[in-house]
């Protein structure tokens, strides 16, 4: 009889995959030409199944920066240091001079613990809870820069979660995050279920000094993909003088026959403008990074703006090469950010990405502004 | 992509056409009794399988390994296992819902019906060679047109019309059945202008986990020379009991 989780006989206890990726980055700097980085960058994935019922799972990403903007940047490597770092210190800069930083870091690091229907994590872990395709109000444990596209993994945050699943697409689920004080912590918990061929979701606790309520679904229209995920957040000190925040997002995909992909959502966000983002007139070839950091990293405000629309589109011109572009726009300031990519297959682990970010709004003095960056990327991965 | 493996029964309904089972009588049944033999005989049983397919060009050639487990037509799980970059991912399907597991985000992703209709995974393989179990039978008219041999086995030349509200996009289709596995051998899939699209060829017929069945199959373009793809039986493992709940979203995360 195979069971589920029966498989185990057979494979290698321990494993190891990871990839090289080597990206450049190219910013048009107006009169300061063309400023060029790079980023090396290996990542070791380890796991190791120790003995039913524990799996012992360690990732490391192994970076090393140089080029113009690293050399411009004040303290460049402090901030590499401490992006995507939990409350655990599992980052450590390696070399830090000039125009050269050299970070190693673990961005997940756990042991896990499987039995029947439970799972349980500790560790530094990714907890995705999100089940739209673009935007994630139910996110609640990592949020992330869509901007960041080279960083799939996402970070991972320090802590314990807890699953049982119910059924087939079912479970109950229950996660803290660690925190250094009480107004750091998250916790919460999911109940997903499946009913009318929709996965269906409902959470609900504390994140940071807020009282979070969620829901979320994926399921279809017809023969279209129809997903969509509500967050509620009010702060829980003086919740009678306060208001809170709601996030709401819904999107719909397709995928034609002749292999073209269609997607659109449209994101609601509370405590977003409708007005042009405060921004004086940056210097040309800062443009890009001054909008794109106006995104900020929080499931409460994954834009800041009150109403964002996407649409993507993707098609293999063949099957080595994958087209596509992604378009978010907001009528505050008519703020525009067009991301075209191709992605070519050089061989069954090689692959090369040419990827564009271009970032159009409104400044405050009514100056219609724009930047870009460009980038490429050679990956191969074992 | 790999989505199409799941179509409406995908692989598991590719191995029916691909594979098929263990010896009939010989005698002459009528055009639609042994089509409907030849497309139905995996039905409400289990199947394990490691699957390396090849899509060929004249300038490069890619390949990737799947496993693969099935039961009935409406539990399916696929994983792939190679290359470096896709291993790990999978996918789940439960009647017509699918789910994608990706591993690197640690996110399920369910996946939009549309998705199960494209071509498959950029390859030879269209959903319409591939999906509807019960299209082969009930979708079109057959009729017997003659008797071949091909690569020696004597076989059965079958002509199939699509019904006028049959959803097909295939004019015609030409199948040679043998006559003594039901395998199908040969089949030429026509346009609706009365065109050849694509030729598929099944060969190195012989027993697998227990049964006789065609372990390598081939799709050709008939507009495109040097294009091909290529489906091989690395393992295949037939009838052995697999619990329902192996088709789960927690299995499809473990499973290796």
């Amino acid at each position: 009889m195979v069971k589920a989780q029966s498989q185990n006989s057979g494979p290698s206890p321990l494993t190891l995959n990871g990839y090289i990726k080597d990206l450049r980055t190219y910013i048009p700097a107006g009169t300061n030409g063309l400023l060029v980085d790079n980023l090396l960058h290996n990542r070791l994935n380890f796991k190791w199944y120790a003995a039913e019922p524990l799996t012992l799972v360690a990732e490391a990403r192994n970076r090393v920066f140089y080029g113009e903007v690293v050399g411009l940047t004040p303290s460049f490597g402090t901030l590499v240091n401490d992006a995507n770092n939990d409350v655990f210190d599992l980052s450590h800069n390696l070399f830090d001079k000039k125009a050269l930083v050299v970070n190693v870091m673990l961005d997940r690091a756990y042991i896990d613990f499987t039995k029947d229907k439970w799972e349980v994590r500790l560790g530094r872990q990714r907890i995705n809870w999100g089940i739209n395709t673009i935007w994630n109000p139910n996110d609640w444990f990592n949020a992330y820069s869509f901007f960041d596209f080279d960083y799939e993994e996402r970070p991972g945050s320090d802590a314990l979660r807890i699953q049982y699943y119910t059924g087939y697409a079912s479970s109950m689920e229950v996660a803290v995050k660690a925190a250094d004080s009480l107004a750091d912590m998250v916790g919460a918990g999911l109940w997903r279920f499946n009913r009318w061929n929709y996965d269906i979701q409902f959470l609900a606790g504390v994140m940071r000094t807020d009282l979070a309520l969620g829901s979320g679904w994926a399921g279809n229209l017809g023969n279209a993909g129809f997903k969509g995920e509500l967050a509620y957040f009010h702060p829980y000190r003086s919740p009678l003088d306060t208001s809170g925040v709601f996030s709401g997002t819904f999107g719909v995909d397709y995928a034609f026959k002749n292999s073209l992909y269609l997607s659109g959502a449209f994101l609601y966000n509370s405590l977003g403008i409708t007005d042009p983002l405060p921004l004086n007139d940056p210097a040309s070839g800062v443009a890009a990074n001054t909008i794109a950091s106006a995104f900020q990293l929080s499931p409460k405000s994954l834009s800041p703006f009150k109403y964002s629309f996407f649409t993507q589109a993707m098609y293999p011109i063949s099957p080595i090469v994958n087209a596509g572009l992604a378009i978010i726009y907001s009528t505050a300031g008519h703020t525009m950010f067009i991301n075209p990519l191709l992605g070519i297959s050089l061989n069954d682990n090689l692959d090369l990405a040419l990827v564009g970010q271009s970032f159009f709004t409104t400044t405050l003095s009514d100056a219609y502004i724009g930047g870009s960056v460009f980038f490429s990327r050679l990956k191969w991965s074992f | 992509m790999i989505l199409h493996l799941l179509s409406k029964g995908g692989i598991w309904a590719t191995l029916g056409l691909f594979l098929v089972l263990t010896a009939f009588q010989d005698q002459s049944p009528d055009a639609r009794q042994i089509i409907e033999r030849s497309d139905g005989l995996l039905r409400g049983e289990t199947s394990q399988a490691e699957i390396k397919m090849a899509i060929i060009r004249p300038d490069w050639t890619r390949e990737m390994t799947l496993k693969t487990w099935s039961k009935g037509k409406d539990l399916g799980l696929v994983l792939i296992t190679s290359p470096a970059r896709d291993k790990g991912t999978a996918f789940l399907k439960r009647e017509k819902e699918v789910w994608n597991w990706q591993p690197r985000i640690d996110r399920v992703i369910k996946l939009p019906p549309s998705m199960m209709m494209q071509s498959w995974m950029g390859s030879d393989f269209t959903n319409d060679d591939l999906v509807k179990e019960s299209s082969m039978v009930e979708d079109y008219t057959h009729r017997l047109i003659g008797d071949s041999i091909i690569d020696g086995r004597k076989c059965w030349k079958i002509e199939m019309i699509p019904l006028e509200d049959a959803p097909v996009v295939w004019g015609k289709i030409i199948t040679w059945i043998d006559r003594e596995t039901y395998i199908q051998i040969r089949s030429e899939l026509f346009d609706e202008d009365g065109f050849l699209v694509y030729t598929m060829m099944a060969s190195d017929i012989r027993e697998m986990g227990g049964k006789t069945i065609a372990n390598h199959l081939e799709m050709i373009p008939e507009d495109n020379p040097g294009h091909k793809t290529v489906l091989k039986n690395l393992s295949f493992v037939f009838d052995e009991p697999i619990e329902d709940n192996f088709f789960s979203v927690q299995n499809m995360k473990r499973v290796r």
